[in-house]
Protein backbone atom coordinates (compact mmCIF):
# COMPACT_ATOMS: atom_id res chain seq x y z
CA UNK A 1 0.00 0.00 0.00
CA UNK A 2 1.72 3.34 -1.15
CA UNK A 3 1.16 6.69 0.91
CA UNK A 4 -0.99 7.78 -2.13
CA UNK A 5 -3.33 4.95 -1.19
CA UNK A 6 -3.56 5.78 2.09
CA UNK A 7 -4.68 9.42 0.81
CA UNK A 8 -7.17 8.55 -0.70
CA UNK A 9 -8.82 5.97 1.63
CA UNK A 10 -8.70 9.27 3.92
CA UNK A 11 -10.74 10.95 1.61
CA UNK A 12 -13.28 7.83 0.49
CA UNK A 13 -13.39 8.23 4.36
CA UNK A 14 -14.26 11.71 4.95
CA UNK A 15 -16.26 12.10 2.20
CA UNK A 16 -18.68 8.84 2.83
CA UNK A 17 -19.13 10.36 6.83
CA UNK A 18 -19.84 13.77 5.79
CA UNK A 19 -22.94 12.78 3.30
CA UNK A 20 -23.83 10.32 5.74
CA UNK A 21 -23.83 12.72 8.68
CA UNK A 22 -25.37 15.51 6.67
CA UNK A 23 -27.87 14.01 4.47
CA UNK A 24 -28.77 10.25 6.35
CA UNK A 25 -28.39 10.68 10.43
CA UNK A 26 -29.47 14.81 10.17
CA UNK A 27 -27.75 15.63 13.41
CA UNK A 28 -29.96 18.28 15.57
CA UNK A 29 -27.45 18.50 18.41
CA UNK A 30 -23.30 17.81 19.02
CA UNK A 31 -21.31 18.71 22.02
CA UNK A 32 -19.10 20.90 20.65
CA UNK A 33 -15.90 22.26 22.51
CA UNK A 34 -15.47 25.79 22.54
CA UNK A 35 -19.37 26.94 23.61
CA UNK A 36 -17.71 29.55 26.13
CA UNK A 37 -15.68 31.75 22.53
CA UNK A 38 -19.23 31.76 20.93
CA UNK A 39 -20.87 32.91 23.58
CA UNK A 40 -18.74 35.68 24.14
CA UNK A 41 -18.35 36.94 20.17
CA UNK A 42 -22.56 36.83 20.11
CA UNK A 43 -22.12 39.04 23.41
CA UNK A 44 -19.74 41.34 22.48
CA UNK A 45 -21.39 41.74 19.09
CA UNK A 46 -24.63 42.63 20.31
CA UNK A 47 -22.88 45.15 22.57
CA UNK A 48 -21.46 46.41 19.60
CA UNK A 49 -24.84 47.05 18.00
CA UNK A 50 -26.42 48.53 21.08
CA UNK A 51 -23.83 50.77 20.96
CA UNK A 52 -24.47 51.87 17.25
CA UNK A 53 -20.09 50.58 16.99
CA UNK A 54 -19.17 49.36 13.89
CA UNK A 55 -17.69 45.47 13.59
CA UNK A 56 -14.47 44.55 11.64
CA UNK A 57 -14.68 40.65 9.77
CA UNK A 58 -11.56 39.79 8.71
CA UNK A 59 -11.01 36.89 6.07
CA UNK A 60 -7.55 36.23 5.39
CA UNK A 61 -5.06 37.08 2.97
CA UNK A 62 -5.20 33.99 0.54
CA UNK A 63 -8.29 32.05 -0.87
CA UNK A 64 -5.74 28.64 -0.75
CA UNK A 65 -2.78 28.23 -0.15
CA UNK A 66 0.00 24.87 -0.10
CA UNK A 67 0.20 24.99 3.66
CA UNK A 68 -3.28 25.54 4.77
CA UNK A 69 -5.27 24.82 1.75
CA UNK A 70 -8.44 24.61 3.70
CA UNK A 71 -8.47 28.28 5.43
CA UNK A 72 -9.86 30.98 2.57
CA UNK A 73 -12.95 28.56 2.18
CA UNK A 74 -13.53 28.23 6.41
CA UNK A 75 -13.38 31.81 6.32
CA UNK A 76 -16.03 32.01 3.98
CA UNK A 77 -17.93 28.93 5.99
CA UNK A 78 -17.48 31.05 8.88
CA UNK A 79 -18.57 34.57 7.70
CA UNK A 80 -21.47 32.90 6.16
CA UNK A 81 -22.13 31.53 9.50
CA UNK A 82 -21.83 34.63 11.51
CA UNK A 83 -23.59 37.46 8.88
CA UNK A 84 -27.43 37.69 10.95
CA UNK A 85 -30.61 39.66 9.99
CA UNK A 86 -29.71 41.96 12.67
CA UNK A 87 -26.06 43.06 11.18
CA UNK A 88 -27.53 42.68 7.32
CA UNK A 89 -30.00 45.65 9.26
CA UNK A 90 -27.75 47.27 10.89
CA UNK A 91 -25.31 47.60 8.26
CA UNK A 92 -22.31 48.76 10.31
CA UNK A 93 -20.17 46.15 9.70
CA UNK A 94 -16.91 45.95 7.46
CA UNK A 95 -15.66 42.47 5.92
CA UNK A 96 -12.16 42.86 4.68
CA UNK A 97 -9.63 40.92 3.00
CA UNK A 98 -6.12 41.55 0.56
CA UNK A 99 -7.47 39.11 -2.04
CA UNK A 100 -9.86 40.03 -4.37
CA UNK A 101 -11.52 36.59 -4.88
CA UNK A 102 -12.41 36.61 -1.32
CA UNK A 103 -13.71 39.99 -1.42
CA UNK A 104 -15.91 39.09 -4.44
CA UNK A 105 -17.33 35.66 -2.71
CA UNK A 106 -17.84 37.69 0.21
CA UNK A 107 -19.46 40.30 -1.58
CA UNK A 108 -21.91 37.86 -3.23
CA UNK A 109 -22.69 36.33 0.48
CA UNK A 110 -23.78 39.56 1.40
CA UNK A 111 -25.69 40.59 -1.26
CA UNK A 112 -27.48 36.81 -1.30
CA UNK A 113 -29.04 37.98 2.08
CA UNK A 114 -30.03 41.15 1.16
CA UNK A 115 -31.86 39.89 -1.97
CA UNK A 116 -33.85 37.03 -0.12
CA UNK A 117 -35.52 39.77 2.25
CA UNK A 118 -34.44 43.27 2.89
CA UNK A 119 -35.86 46.71 1.15
CA UNK A 120 -32.45 48.57 0.61
CA UNK A 121 -34.57 51.73 0.67
CA UNK A 122 -35.26 51.11 4.23
CA UNK A 123 -31.95 50.45 5.50
CA UNK A 124 -29.42 53.17 6.78
CA UNK A 125 -26.40 51.46 5.71
CA UNK A 126 -25.38 48.34 4.43
CA UNK A 127 -22.82 45.84 4.94
CA UNK A 128 -19.94 45.77 2.85
CA UNK A 129 -16.89 43.94 1.82
CA UNK A 130 -13.84 45.76 1.29
CA UNK A 131 -9.92 45.19 0.31
CA UNK A 132 -7.70 47.49 2.15
CA UNK A 133 -4.11 46.93 -0.13
CA UNK A 134 -3.46 44.26 -2.11
CA UNK A 135 -0.60 42.66 0.00
CA UNK A 136 -0.16 41.20 3.50
CA UNK A 137 1.28 45.10 4.86
CA UNK A 138 -0.62 47.74 2.80
CA UNK A 139 -3.59 45.34 4.01
CA UNK A 140 -2.69 45.42 8.05
CA UNK A 141 -2.01 49.38 6.88
CA UNK A 142 -5.23 50.12 5.92
CA UNK A 143 -7.24 48.09 8.12
CA UNK A 144 -4.74 49.95 11.36
CA UNK A 145 -6.02 53.01 9.68
CA UNK A 146 -9.87 52.27 9.70
CA UNK A 147 -9.61 50.74 12.86
CA UNK A 148 -8.35 54.28 14.48
CA UNK A 149 -10.10 56.18 12.54
CA UNK A 150 -13.99 54.76 13.05
CA UNK A 151 -15.78 53.45 16.03
CA UNK A 152 -15.29 49.47 16.21
CA UNK A 153 -16.54 47.67 19.04
CA UNK A 154 -15.80 43.61 17.75
CA UNK A 155 -12.75 42.37 15.56
CA UNK A 156 -13.03 38.96 14.27
CA UNK A 157 -10.36 37.41 12.30
CA UNK A 158 -10.94 34.63 9.82
CA UNK A 159 -9.16 32.55 8.00
CA UNK A 160 -5.30 32.52 6.50
CA UNK A 161 -3.00 35.06 8.56
CA UNK A 162 0.54 36.06 9.06
CA UNK A 163 2.29 37.56 13.18
CA UNK A 164 0.70 40.43 11.30
CA UNK A 165 -2.46 40.19 12.97
CA UNK A 166 -1.17 41.36 16.53
CA UNK A 167 -1.00 45.07 15.68
CA UNK A 168 -4.87 45.43 14.56
CA UNK A 169 -5.69 43.40 17.76
CA UNK A 170 -3.58 45.87 19.88
CA UNK A 171 -5.79 48.78 18.08
CA UNK A 172 -8.90 47.15 18.63
CA UNK A 173 -7.92 46.66 22.35
CA UNK A 174 -6.67 50.46 22.33
CA UNK A 175 -10.40 51.96 21.19
CA UNK A 176 -12.13 49.65 24.30
CA UNK A 177 -13.13 47.38 21.64
CA UNK A 178 -12.64 43.33 21.61
CA UNK A 179 -11.26 40.79 19.44
CA UNK A 180 -11.88 37.21 18.49
CA UNK A 181 -9.33 34.95 16.63
CA UNK A 182 -10.16 31.95 14.14
CA UNK A 183 -6.85 32.52 12.24
CA UNK A 184 -5.74 29.37 11.16
CA UNK A 185 -2.14 29.86 10.46
CA UNK A 186 0.30 28.62 12.98
CA UNK A 187 2.22 31.97 13.04
CA UNK A 188 -0.72 34.01 13.80
CA UNK A 189 -1.84 31.77 16.16
CA UNK A 190 1.12 31.95 18.27
CA UNK A 191 1.45 35.63 17.91
CA UNK A 192 -2.67 35.75 18.78
CA UNK A 193 -2.50 33.76 21.81
CA UNK A 194 -0.60 36.61 23.59
CA UNK A 195 -3.15 38.71 23.15
CA UNK A 196 -6.82 37.47 22.16
CA UNK A 197 -8.44 35.81 25.42
CA UNK A 198 -10.88 34.25 22.64
CA UNK A 199 -8.64 32.17 20.48
CA UNK A 200 -9.70 28.90 18.14
CA UNK A 201 -6.17 27.16 18.17
CA UNK A 202 -5.34 24.39 15.21
CA UNK A 203 -7.78 22.44 13.56
CA UNK A 204 -10.90 24.17 15.64
CA UNK A 205 -10.95 26.91 13.69
CA UNK A 206 -12.50 24.67 11.30
CA UNK A 207 -15.47 24.01 13.57
CA UNK A 208 -16.00 27.99 13.72
CA UNK A 209 -19.48 27.65 11.58
CA UNK A 210 -20.95 24.94 13.48
CA UNK A 211 -20.39 27.15 16.39
CA UNK A 212 -21.46 30.36 15.12
CA UNK A 213 -24.50 28.72 13.64
CA UNK A 214 -25.24 25.41 14.72
CA UNK A 215 -27.31 23.95 11.89
CA UNK A 216 -27.87 20.26 11.50
CA UNK A 217 -24.74 20.53 7.93
CA UNK A 218 -22.57 22.22 10.02
CA UNK A 219 -22.84 19.89 13.61
CA UNK A 220 -22.10 16.90 10.83
CA UNK A 221 -19.15 18.37 9.36
CA UNK A 222 -17.51 19.35 12.79
CA UNK A 223 -18.77 15.38 14.03
CA UNK A 224 -16.81 14.14 10.95
CA UNK A 225 -14.17 16.13 11.38
CA UNK A 226 -14.11 14.30 15.54
CA UNK A 227 -14.31 11.02 14.51
CA UNK A 228 -11.87 10.96 11.48
CA UNK A 229 -9.31 12.89 14.19
CA UNK A 230 -9.94 9.78 16.47
CA UNK A 231 -9.74 7.28 13.68
CA UNK A 232 -6.31 8.63 12.82
CA UNK A 233 -4.91 9.06 15.89
CA UNK A 234 -6.00 5.42 16.72
CA UNK A 235 -4.10 4.31 13.79
CA UNK A 236 -1.26 6.32 14.78
CA UNK A 237 -1.47 5.15 17.59
CA UNK A 238 -1.39 1.34 16.47
CA UNK A 239 1.35 1.76 13.64
CA UNK A 240 3.82 3.18 16.04
CA UNK A 241 3.25 0.27 18.51
CA UNK A 242 3.39 -2.21 15.40
CA UNK A 243 6.61 -0.56 14.51
CA UNK A 244 7.63 -0.32 17.69
CA UNK A 245 7.33 -4.32 18.09
CA UNK A 246 8.67 -4.93 14.98
CA UNK A 247 5.83 -6.23 13.24
CA UNK A 248 5.92 -3.17 9.99
CA UNK B 1 -32.94 25.76 -10.17
CA UNK B 2 -30.11 27.67 -10.41
CA UNK B 3 -28.98 26.81 -7.32
CA UNK B 4 -28.89 23.12 -8.62
CA UNK B 5 -27.06 23.95 -12.15
CA UNK B 6 -24.21 25.70 -9.75
CA UNK B 7 -23.49 22.84 -7.53
CA UNK B 8 -24.00 20.07 -10.44
CA UNK B 9 -21.09 22.20 -12.13
CA UNK B 10 -19.22 22.35 -8.86
CA UNK B 11 -19.29 18.98 -8.24
CA UNK B 12 -17.89 18.23 -12.02
CA UNK B 13 -15.48 19.97 -12.12
CA UNK B 14 -14.17 18.65 -8.58
CA UNK B 15 -14.36 15.19 -9.34
CA UNK B 16 -12.58 15.66 -12.50
CA UNK B 17 -9.79 17.42 -10.45
CA UNK B 18 -10.05 14.14 -8.16
CA UNK B 19 -9.98 11.90 -10.41
CA UNK B 20 -7.24 13.44 -12.58
CA UNK B 21 -4.71 12.77 -9.74
CA UNK B 22 -5.94 8.86 -10.20
CA UNK B 23 -5.71 8.77 -13.93
CA UNK B 24 -3.29 11.93 -14.72
CA UNK B 25 -2.58 10.15 -18.40
CA UNK B 26 -5.94 10.44 -19.79
CA UNK B 27 -7.21 13.18 -17.69
CA UNK B 28 -3.84 15.58 -17.57
CA UNK B 29 -4.74 17.58 -20.26
CA UNK B 30 -8.20 18.39 -18.96
CA UNK B 31 -6.49 18.99 -16.02
CA UNK B 32 -4.28 21.65 -17.13
CA UNK B 33 -7.39 23.66 -18.98
CA UNK B 34 -9.15 23.87 -15.39
CA UNK B 35 -6.50 25.19 -13.37
CA UNK B 36 -5.66 27.41 -16.35
CA UNK B 37 -9.37 29.04 -16.08
CA UNK B 38 -9.14 28.95 -12.11
CA UNK B 39 -6.07 31.20 -12.60
CA UNK B 40 -7.36 33.33 -14.88
CA UNK B 41 -10.80 33.47 -12.27
CA UNK B 42 -8.09 34.45 -9.83
CA UNK B 43 -6.54 36.76 -11.86
CA UNK B 44 -9.78 38.65 -11.84
CA UNK B 45 -10.60 38.64 -8.90
CA UNK B 46 -7.27 40.32 -7.67
CA UNK B 47 -8.61 42.91 -10.67
CA UNK B 48 -12.10 42.82 -8.53
CA UNK B 49 -10.11 43.65 -5.27
CA UNK B 50 -8.57 46.68 -7.03
CA UNK B 51 -11.84 47.36 -8.13
CA UNK B 52 -12.88 47.77 -4.33
CA UNK B 53 -9.81 48.93 -3.33
CA UNK B 54 -10.52 51.97 -5.85
CA UNK B 55 -14.27 52.44 -4.53
CA UNK B 56 -13.78 52.27 -1.28
CA UNK B 57 -11.49 55.44 -1.23
CA UNK B 58 -13.46 57.28 -3.59
CA UNK B 59 -16.41 57.00 -1.59
CA UNK B 60 -14.56 58.18 1.56
CA UNK B 61 -13.20 61.17 -0.31
CA UNK B 62 -16.79 62.30 -1.72
CA UNK B 63 -17.96 61.62 1.29
CA UNK B 64 -15.58 63.44 3.26
CA UNK B 65 -15.34 60.69 5.67
CA UNK B 66 -12.64 60.84 8.42
CA UNK B 67 -9.36 60.73 6.90
CA UNK B 68 -10.33 61.29 3.65
CA UNK B 69 -7.07 62.70 2.89
CA UNK B 70 -5.40 59.37 3.23
CA UNK B 71 -7.35 58.25 0.86
CA UNK B 72 -6.32 60.60 -1.68
CA UNK B 73 -2.64 60.19 -0.94
CA UNK B 74 -3.68 56.30 -1.09
CA UNK B 75 -5.24 57.06 -4.60
CA UNK B 76 -2.46 58.98 -5.89
CA UNK B 77 0.27 56.67 -5.02
CA UNK B 78 -2.18 53.92 -6.71
CA UNK B 79 -2.52 55.98 -9.72
CA UNK B 80 1.33 56.53 -9.76
CA UNK B 81 2.21 53.49 -9.35
CA UNK B 82 0.46 51.67 -11.90
CA UNK B 83 0.99 54.17 -14.34
CA UNK B 84 4.71 53.89 -13.71
CA UNK B 85 4.19 49.98 -13.91
CA UNK B 86 2.68 49.67 -16.95
CA UNK B 87 4.79 52.31 -18.86
CA UNK B 88 8.06 51.61 -17.52
CA UNK B 89 8.18 47.70 -17.03
CA UNK B 90 9.06 46.20 -13.92
CA UNK B 91 12.77 46.03 -14.72
CA UNK B 92 12.82 49.48 -15.35
CA UNK B 93 15.90 51.15 -12.62
CA UNK B 94 13.36 53.94 -11.70
CA UNK B 95 10.30 51.64 -11.06
CA UNK B 96 12.62 49.26 -8.88
CA UNK B 97 14.12 52.00 -7.01
CA UNK B 98 10.71 53.84 -6.53
CA UNK B 99 9.68 50.37 -4.89
CA UNK B 100 12.83 49.34 -3.12
CA UNK B 101 12.89 52.85 -1.33
CA UNK B 102 9.50 53.43 -0.78
CA UNK B 103 7.45 50.16 -0.26
CA UNK B 104 9.90 47.93 1.30
CA UNK B 105 11.11 50.46 3.69
CA UNK B 106 7.31 50.79 4.70
CA UNK B 107 7.09 47.58 5.32
CA UNK B 108 9.60 46.79 7.34
CA UNK B 109 8.87 49.64 9.14
CA UNK B 110 5.75 47.84 9.91
CA UNK B 111 7.53 44.32 11.42
CA UNK B 112 8.85 46.76 13.58
CA UNK B 113 5.69 47.60 14.89
CA UNK B 114 4.94 44.07 15.09
CA UNK B 115 7.93 43.07 17.08
CA UNK B 116 7.16 45.55 19.73
CA UNK B 117 3.45 44.71 19.84
CA UNK B 118 4.54 40.92 20.24
CA UNK B 119 7.11 41.91 23.12
CA UNK B 120 4.24 44.33 24.83
CA UNK B 121 2.33 41.65 24.21
CA UNK B 122 4.09 38.46 25.43
CA UNK B 123 4.98 40.60 28.85
CA UNK B 124 1.21 40.98 29.21
CA UNK B 125 0.69 37.20 28.89
CA UNK B 126 -0.40 36.15 32.22
CA UNK B 127 -2.34 39.48 32.81
CA UNK B 128 -4.11 38.89 29.65
CA UNK B 129 -5.15 35.11 29.61
CA UNK B 130 -4.25 34.55 34.07
CA UNK B 131 -2.50 31.91 35.08
CA UNK B 132 -3.84 28.83 32.97
CA UNK B 133 -2.17 25.68 31.95
CA UNK B 134 -1.88 26.84 28.19
CA UNK B 135 -0.22 30.11 29.14
CA UNK B 136 2.77 27.77 31.70
CA UNK B 137 3.03 25.76 28.25
CA UNK B 138 3.20 28.33 26.16
CA UNK B 139 5.80 30.39 28.13
CA UNK B 140 7.87 27.31 29.29
CA UNK B 141 8.36 26.14 25.86
CA UNK B 142 8.97 29.79 24.54
CA UNK B 143 11.81 29.80 27.34
CA UNK B 144 13.44 26.47 26.58
CA UNK B 145 13.22 26.90 22.63
CA UNK B 146 14.98 30.14 23.25
CA UNK B 147 17.74 28.53 25.73
CA UNK B 148 18.04 25.58 23.26
CA UNK B 149 18.82 27.81 20.07
CA UNK B 150 21.42 29.75 22.04
CA UNK B 151 23.57 26.74 21.89
CA UNK B 152 24.73 27.51 25.24
CA UNK B 153 23.84 23.55 26.45
CA UNK B 154 26.77 21.29 24.94
CA UNK B 155 26.46 17.69 25.32
CA UNK B 156 28.96 15.13 24.33
CA UNK B 157 28.27 12.64 21.46
CA UNK B 158 26.68 9.46 22.41
CA UNK B 159 25.55 10.45 25.76
CA UNK B 160 22.25 10.71 27.49
CA UNK B 161 22.55 14.49 27.74
CA UNK B 162 22.58 14.56 23.90
CA UNK B 163 19.57 12.63 23.45
CA UNK B 164 17.62 15.05 25.87
CA UNK B 165 18.29 17.62 24.60
CA UNK B 166 17.53 16.62 20.66
CA UNK B 167 14.25 15.47 22.37
CA UNK B 168 13.65 18.97 23.80
CA UNK B 169 14.69 20.09 20.17
CA UNK B 170 12.68 18.17 18.29
CA UNK B 171 9.37 18.88 20.32
CA UNK B 172 8.27 22.36 18.42
CA UNK B 173 8.66 19.82 15.20
CA UNK B 174 6.52 17.12 16.53
CA UNK B 175 3.76 20.08 18.01
CA UNK B 176 3.55 21.29 14.57
CA UNK B 177 3.20 18.20 12.79
CA UNK B 178 0.20 17.25 15.31
CA UNK B 179 -1.32 20.95 14.55
CA UNK B 180 -0.68 19.95 10.66
CA UNK B 181 -2.63 17.27 10.30
CA UNK B 182 -5.30 18.11 12.31
CA UNK B 183 -5.40 21.28 9.87
CA UNK B 184 -5.32 19.08 6.96
CA UNK B 185 -8.23 16.91 7.91
CA UNK B 186 -10.31 20.27 8.67
CA UNK B 187 -9.03 21.51 5.24
CA UNK B 188 -9.95 18.19 3.50
CA UNK B 189 -13.76 18.39 4.97
CA UNK B 190 -13.76 21.90 4.63
CA UNK B 191 -13.29 21.04 0.71
CA UNK B 192 -15.55 18.02 0.76
CA UNK B 193 -18.08 20.61 2.27
CA UNK B 194 -18.01 23.40 -0.92
CA UNK B 195 -17.59 20.11 -3.34
CA UNK B 196 -20.92 18.71 -2.20
CA UNK B 197 -22.36 21.96 -1.86
CA UNK B 198 -22.85 21.96 1.89
CA UNK B 199 -21.55 25.33 1.73
CA UNK B 200 -21.30 27.19 -1.28
CA UNK B 201 -19.28 30.83 -2.18
CA UNK B 202 -22.45 32.46 -2.56
CA UNK B 203 -23.64 31.71 0.83
CA UNK B 204 -26.44 30.51 2.39
CA UNK B 205 -29.71 32.12 1.06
Amino acid sequence: MTWAMVGWIIIGLAALLLVGLTWVVRLRSYPLRHRAFSRHLNRSRTATLEQGRRQEIVLGHALWSRIYPGLGLSSLASYDALLDAETLADGRQTVSTNAGILAAFARQIIQGRYDSGFSEQLLPSRVRATVYGPTTFSFNGGLMSDLKMQDYGTLVILGDFGPESAISVKNIHDQRGEAFSVAGAMASQAALLLNVPDILLGEEVFMAPALFNPKPANLAAAQAEDLLRIGLILALVVGATLKAVGVL
Amino acid sequence: MKKLIFAAITLLVGLTVLAGFFFSDQLGPTLTLIFEWGLVLVAVGGLVGMGYLAATHIRNIVQRKKGWIYSAVLLAAFLISMVAGFTLSLDNPFYRDLILNVQVPVETSLLAILAATLLYASLRLIRTRGWTPLTIAFMASAFFSLLFDLGLIRTASGTVGEQVVAFFQRLPLVGARGVLIGMGLGGLLMGLRFLFSINSSGGER
